[in-house]
């Protein structure tokens, strides 16, 4: 058994530290790409990490710039925002925006509730949400066990723990919603058809304008824009982020 | 040569006024079946409005479908609309579609009506299903459009029944051979495949127009196998009839059938010589033998007739199969010159025209703004490169987006480019976006000619401050090693763990719920909830007391009044009931410094109470006393306590 352990041992630690070698070199050969203007080559060596499973913020940001140098604005969007998911980093944010601001024909949100709650649920990551919604729930248990067994007698403390609760669990459940189900999605081709559900006069969307999933059907997939209009496009020239 | 070809094809076209016809795919379609009404408006400058007639007879079930062609010619723009619609009829009998109505360069104008004729079932059942072959059969759609049944030599034969009543009635049809009968080795001489070229001495980019056709005598059945490798060119395919039209034509003084199957237009990427090499047909060749068939245009028309009618005339049909191939062609091309070669040319080569647009002349430092370029025309659009942009370096510029549309035609291939140019101010201030050049070499002319777009003034204010960010570029990447350890950010909700954490405390709530001491009768009624205030549970008390004093009922009184006073004092004081006692609250009356005349109230009231239980004898006018007593008491307690 120890034999068999020791081999193990042999064969695969060294292969563990070949692959993460290998890696930091992709990374640094990279940044050197990025670095000589070759921003095409860095974007296909950030890419390659990413799909081999690194989603470490400083590499989604850093595909964003590539992206973003070759102008391929839906793809930098969709690193940027990745990176956002993984950590909240004001130097992103700032890239996400500038990144924003290229787009042609830039769609802005309508005022609607949804387009009011997302900022705030999107303040946290759905994973916060829910160990939120989990220990304000095991509180709240708790305080409901106390007071049956008369140790607890603090009313405030209930309400408190409740809100809480409801806050918490009404934070994941929308953050879950806009995640999984209608979730965010970006525009990767320089123009694509926009068939409008309803009238409009926009026949195109372009690179870098980013929707929000509603269904999939035999037309394409049925979008809706930040400014709440709806419409189908070509599956193709979207990607989900 | 091909400019010429566009000359005289738009030409006409220009100097025609507008055309708006209407089309059906049909004269005659069964009551299931699906067909096309095809809506043409040509030689507008502008269209703005169509509108269908009422179509009260037929349901449209698809459509329009649009196809919009430009032409231009000369700096004058014309444009033919297309609508196709897939209808269906409602009814049998004959269908009337009235005129469609269209606005087109400010006239109103109306198509043609239509009549079709609606039977019942389906026309498109009544074919015979053919098997697949598995390859290009040039005839196959052709023949499975047609409306003649099942056989796919049915409609050939009627039109060359009608050729052969011509050629009967005036003798005046070319003969086709000498010989008495067609024997095997004359087939080659009377159906053959050739490729063509319009040109053959090119400059690189320069268009040629490759025809593959084939030549006919005979009735046959023949499939492309093989086409040239386009190897050292870009190609594309013209839109041709579909089926193809045969066409006669003289070659070397025969008249023959000539089908196109395709043309392509190919445009060389190398210098020198460069070979289209053969093309491959394979098929098979009907030939009637026997009766009197004397000569080979006899013995064509008459394998057409039915096979029935033959063997009357005692003839027989013989299928032959064949293979047909192309001769080879060499392309002789030539580099472009290179003397008044300019600066801006990129590799464009055919007639174009350009057309620039600028979104936004006045931007604030926050925007973007896009300049678009079209560039139009014939020739090798697709390879040319977008025009370079010297925009000013305070404008920070992105890669141009690349849209082509090609347009193809029985009989060119035109089409446009439209580049979009986005770029971003840095600071404020007025900037001119220089003209842009954009060069291509004429192969008709043999010159080379630069069109130039206008220079675009931009005024760019400062920001309005509608976008909280004022960066004009992103900031630099992170040069760390990073966090190269495979990560995987999972939705913990979506894992079976957190949803078991999540019930962990339901489980236990429900357990405490079910397991939790049930309190006995006596405790209900002495134990007072843990919300209710001592003062409350006195009165509760004395209220049912105050219930006995209107019955009558002595003890029932006695007993709550004396319930209500020891209730209070044991939630007020926190003491459970089961310890309270006259000597336990006299001390704590000491501790509280309770007065003297609360206490021996209290002990009056209170052993009043437990000797009326046990000795009735005290009338109504006492337990009235006892009552109010009792009600001050409290009260005085709530204030002490």
């Amino acid at each position: 058994m120890i034999k068999k352990i020791v081999w193990v041992s042999v064969i695969t630690i060294p292969m563990a530290f070949h692959s993460m070698a290998s890696n930091h070199i992709m990374l640094n050969k990279a940044n050197q790409s990025y670095h000589n203007q070759a921003y095409q080559q860095a974007a296909t060596w950030y890419q390659q990490l990413i799909d081999d499973g690194y989603r470490d913020a400083d590499i989604l940001y850093n595909a964003g710039n590539a992206y973003y140098r070759c102008g391929k604005k839906g793809l930098a969007i969709k690193c940027y925002q990745e990176s956002l998911m993984e950590k909240r980093d004001q130097r992103t944010i700032d890239n996400l925006l500038v990144t924003r601001k290229a787009v042609y024909e830039p769609i802005y949100a309508s005022a609607s509730i949804h387009n009011s709650i997302l900022p705030v649920v999107n303040l946290f990551h759905i994973n916060v949400w829910s160990i939120a919604s989990l220990l304000s729930f095991i509180a709240l248990v708790v305080w409901i066990i106390g007071t049956w067994q008369k140790r607890i007698n603090r009313k405030v403390m209930g309400i408190v723990l409740g809100t809480m609760y409801l806050i918490a669990t009404a934070g994941m459940i929308i953050a879950y919603y806009f995640r999984a189900v209608s979730y965010p999605m970006v525009v990767t081709a320089e123009k694509v058809r926009f068939k409008a559900k309803n009238a409009s006069s926009r026949e195109y969307l372009y690179d870098g304008t980013e929707v929000r999933f509603i269904n999939k059907s035999q037309e394409g997939t049925l979008i809706e824009l930040a400014n709440g209009e709806q419409g189908w496009v070509n599956s193709e020239a979207l990607v989900r982020w | 040569m091909m400019l010429v070809l566009l000359t005289l094809l738009i030409k006409p076209a220009i100097a025609q006024e507008l055309i708006f016809s209407a089309q059906a795919a049909a004269q005659q379609v069964g009551l299931q079946d699906p067909f096309e009404v095809q809506y043409r408006i040509e030689n507008a400058r502008e269209v703005s409005s169509f509108q269908l007639p009422p179509l009260q007879q037929v349901q449209v079930l698809d459509g329009p479908s649009r196809n919009i062609q430009y032409r231009e010619i000369n700096g004058q723009r014309t444009v033919t609309v297309i609508l196709t619609y897939v209808m269906k009829a409602r009814s049998k009998g004959t269908l009337q579609l009235d005129g469609a109505t269209a606005i087109a360069d400010g006239h109103t104008i109306h198509s043609n009506a239509l009549r079709i004729r609606v039977v019942e079932g389906s026309m498109l059942k009544q074919k015979a299903p053919k098997p697949s072959r598995g390859t290009y059969d040039p005839f196959e759609e052709w023949l499975a459009d047609d409306l003649f049944g099942g056989d796919p030599f049915e409609m050939m034969r009627k039109q060359q029944q009608q050729l052969l009543q011509q050629w009967q009635g005036t003798r005046a049809a070319p003969k086709a051979a000498t010989s008495p009968a067609l024997k095997r080795e004359d087939i080659n001489k009377n159906i053959f495949f050739l490729v063509e070229t319009d040109k053959r001495n090119v400059y690189r980019g320069e268009q040629i127009n490759v025809s593959y056709k084939l030549y006919t005598r005979l009735p046959m059945e023949i499939n492309i196998t093989k086409t040239p490798d386009l190897q050292g060119f870009w190609s594309q395919d013209f839109k041709l009839p579909n089926p193809p039209q045969p066409v006669k034509e003289i070659y070397k003084g025969q008249e023959y059938q000539v089908f196109e199957i395709k043309r392509t237009a190919i445009f060389p990427t190398q210098t020198g010589t460069l070979k289209l090499d053969q093309a491959k047909a394979e098929g098979v060749v009907r030939l009637v033998h026997g009766g009197n068939a004397g000569n080979l245009f006899d013995s064509f028309f008459g394998s057409l007739l039915d096979e029935e009618a033959l063997q009357a005339f005692g003839q027989q049909i013989e299928e032959i199969p064949i293979q047909l191939q192309s001769s080879p062609i060499d392309i002789h091309v030539n580099e472009l010159p290179t003397a008044n070669k300019p600066s801006s040319f990129q590799g464009a080569v055919g007639q174009f025209s350009l057309e620039t647009n600028i979104s936004k002349t006045e931007i604030n430092e926050n925007e973007a703004a896009t300049l678009t370029l079209t560039i139009r025309g014939s020739g090798n659009l697709k390879l040319a490169e977008p025009p370079r942009v010297l925009f000013p370096a305070s404008l920070n510029a992105f890669e141009p987006s690349v849209y082509d549309s090609l347009l193809h035609t029985e009989q060119f291939i035109a089409g446009f480019k439209e580049i979009n140019y986005t770029f971003t101010p840095n600071k404020t201030g007025t900037y001119t976006i220089p003209p842009v050049q954009f060069s291509y070499f004429d192969p008709v002319l043999k010159t080379y000619k630069t069109l130039s777009s206008p220079a675009y003034p931009l005024q760019v204010t400062a920001g309005n401050g509608t976008r909280n960010n004022n960066r004009q570029d992103i900031h630099d990447i992170t040069t760390g090693t990073g966090n190269l350890q495979r990560e995987q950010t999972r939705l913990w909700l979506n894992t079976p763990w957190y949803w078991a954490v999540y019930s962990l405390p339901l489980l236990a709530l429900l357990v405490v719920f079910a397991f939790r001491p049930k309190p006995s009768p006596e405790k209900t009624i002495t134990t007072p909830l843990v919300n209710d205030s001592p003062n409350n549970i006195a009165m509760t008390r004395l209220a049912l007391a105050e219930e006995h004093l209107r019955s009558a009922n002595h003890a029932g009184f006695y007993q709550e009044t004396a319930k209500a006073i020891w209730l209070y004092l044991s939630n007020k004081l926190n003491i459970p009931l089961s310890k309270l006692s006259h000597d336990e609250a006299e001390r704590k009356f000491n501790e509280l410094n309770i007065p003297s005349n609360i206490k021996d109230d209290f002990f009056r009231i209170t052993q009043t109470c437990e000797a009326a239980l046990y000795s009735p004898v005290n009338g109504s006018s006492h337990m009235h006393q006892i009552y109010s007593d009792s009600i001050r008491l409290i009260g005085q307690l709530e204030h002490s306590i």
